[in-house]
């Protein structure tokens, strides 16, 4: 489904002292079936932004288009529809796991919707994800973080959502944790055409996953751009404080201080370091 | 200062150890990385040293002293913990509140509470928010703050869980330096837990947990290892191994990109 944001403002709190301009005039489009990041610093309005896409937020201005729906400050009337194919992961989903099993966690929000799901979809659900199936029967509270995490973005695979919103999504796993989670985003993307939308503060996974990024400061959106043409872009990085991936911050180290000026191309650090050897030889 | 001998743990209602015969020691003044995945035993480990979690079989020594029911709150004292999320430990209304807290219960004198306090603050680089409220500072400024608490404390030992994992890039290299700058001040044996393998490169060593046991203990540069326990190496120690493998003099793991740019550098003009 496609996306749009037209002219979009938001503020919380309106007409009280307390009044909060969170979003000013976005304007936006995210094309049906890329991976988008969503980048800047805390505060910069990337949560308001990504909950005004299934309707948790309605725009104080201006209106968001998924799909067909079209969300004003009126709200929609067919809002449930549109929550059932916009995903929302929260940030440290697995605190929001309460069932006894993971099987009825899994079967709560069909249930919801009057859904029913058979048994072999609940395993496919769960291989996607990575979890043995045997984690089915388990007490969500018994398991490790990593493998509540995945749960608790099985709980809303299972809806079959067409877009998938998250608030990041790897924060606090561990880097194998991280690479398993970003890897299902990108074979859903892949192999069901989804949409997905992710919150992050992790560059090398901007620059590794996104086909687009877009940044926010201040409540305002800047790009959206190719991962690659935000990094080069040195002034937009100065002016929203954000840092650049681990690989170029080398490279430009590398040309700085040596002058030996690599170009980046997706190299992984293996092949890195033959291009180094041999730029080594020649000098 | 810190001793574990042959401890095992299981979590009742659990069919499997979490610690299965862990034996090290760490001396003082050593900053030891305990590194290992999500689920690995490593925040179980880091509860055993201050008596969060007492041992299902063998014993822990803090500083010669067994950790006992007896001993625990005096070792509570010259152990402090600092865990994932700072928000769970602030107890006062302001910065100063905060620190003094702990220092209020083991009845410290007014005028030295102040001292420690403002000490704790200044080597922390907060030294103007004594009467800010914890909740408007910046995630790495409340870590900082957490830190502050504890060092007023005058720790022997100072156990850091996964303090920087809710940290942006920068409010962690940040949090990393100071602790590096106190450690050099106070001779404070620092642990610190962590998935990240860039964050165990400042340590002096790394004790990898696999599994509730012990993979490795060592120094960090020698474990060519670290993939088999299921740990990733960032892009910049991937590519300093990398390097390393085809012949490049290593001499040390880098902390940041310009530590690997000055050894290739090194090793270029001296070609």
């Amino acid at each position: 489904m496609d996306i749009s944001f037209n002219q979009v403002s938001f503020t919380y709190q309106k007409g009280t002292p307390f009044e909060h301009h969170a979003l000013h005039n976005v304007s936006t489009s995210i094309s049906s079936g890329t991976m988008t990041a969503v980048i800047g610093q805390t505060g910069s309005g990337k949560s308001t932004f990504i909950q005004h896409v299934n309707g948790l937020y309605y725009p104080t201005e201006g209106s968001v288009e998924v799909g067909d729906f079209t969300i004003t400050q009126d709200g929609l009337k067919s809002i449930k529809k549109l929550r059932q194919q916009v995903g929302m992961v929260f940030q440290y989903p697995e605190h929001q796991l309460f069932e006894e099993n993971v099987r009825q966690e899994l079967l709560f929000g069909p249930r919801n919707f009057g859904l029913e799901v058979s048994d072999s979809r609940l395993n496919e659900i769960f291989n996607m994800v990575g979890l043995p199936n045997e984690v089915l029967e388990k007490s969500p509270f018994e398991l490790s973080g990593g493998q509540k995490r995945r749960v608790a973005i099985a709980s809303v695979l299972v809806l079959e959502p067409k877009v998938l919103i998250l608030d990041e999504p790897t924060a606090g796993l561990d880097p194998a944790g991280k690479q398993q989670i970003m890897n299902l985003f990108k074979s859903l993307q892949v192999e069901k055409q989804m949409t997905v939308v992710w919150i992050t503060h992790d560059m090398t996974e901007v620059l590794t996953y996104a086909d687009n990024v877009i940044v926010f400061h201040e409540g305002k959106l800047m790009g959206p751009a190719a991962p690659k043409a935000l990094f080069r872009n040195k002034e937009l990085l100065a002016q929203t404080s954000l840092n650049k991936p681990s690989v170029l911050k080398f490279l430009d180290e590398l040309k700085d201080q040596i002058g030996v000026s690599i170009n980046y191309n997706d190299q992984s650090a293996i092949e890195l370091a033959d291009e180094i050897i041999k730029v080594g030889e020649k000098s | 200062m810190i001793e574990f001998n042959d401890v095992s743990y299981h979590y009742p209602n659990q069919s499997d150890y979490a610690l299965k015969h862990i034996n090290f020691s760490i001396h003082e003044g050593e900053w030891v990385a305990i590194l290992g995945r999500n689920g690995s035993g490593k925040s179980t480990l880091a509860k055993h040293m201050n008596g969060l979690l007492t041992p299902t079989y063998g014993d822990i020594r803090i500083n010669g002293l067994e950790l006992n029911e007896e001993s625990v709150w005096d070792i509570r004292r010259h152990v402090g913990m600092v865990f994932q999320n700072p928000e769970n430990q602030f107890v006062g209304t302001s910065v100063i509140d905060d620190v003094v807290f702990g220092l209020e219960n083991i009845g410290l004198p007014r005028e030295q509470m102040k001292e420690r306090a403002d000490e704790s603050l200044r080597l922390l680089g907060l030294p103007d928010m004594h009467l800010t409220e914890p909740f408007h500072l910046s995630g790495g400024q409340k870590q900082r703050l957490a830190i502050a608490g504890i060092l007023a404390m005058r720790p022997n030992v100072i156990v850091l869980d996964e303090a920087t994992t809710m940290l942006d890039p920068t409010g962690k290299l940040q949090l990393l330096e100071t602790i590096q700058q106190i450690r050099k001040q106070q001779h404070i044996t620092t642990v610190m837990i962590t998935h990240d393998v860039q964050e165990a490169a400042w340590a002096d060593r790394v004790i990898i947990l696999n599994d509730g046991e012990i993979g490795f203990n060592g120094s960090l540069s020698q474990s060519e290892r670290i993939k088999e326990f299921g740990l990733e190496l960032p892009f910049l120690l991937e590519l300093t191994v990398a390097l390393k493998e085809r012949g490049y003099p290593i001499k040390y793991l880098p902390k940041n990109e310009e530590e690997l740019v000055n050894q290739i550098w090194t090793y270029h003009s001296t070609k």
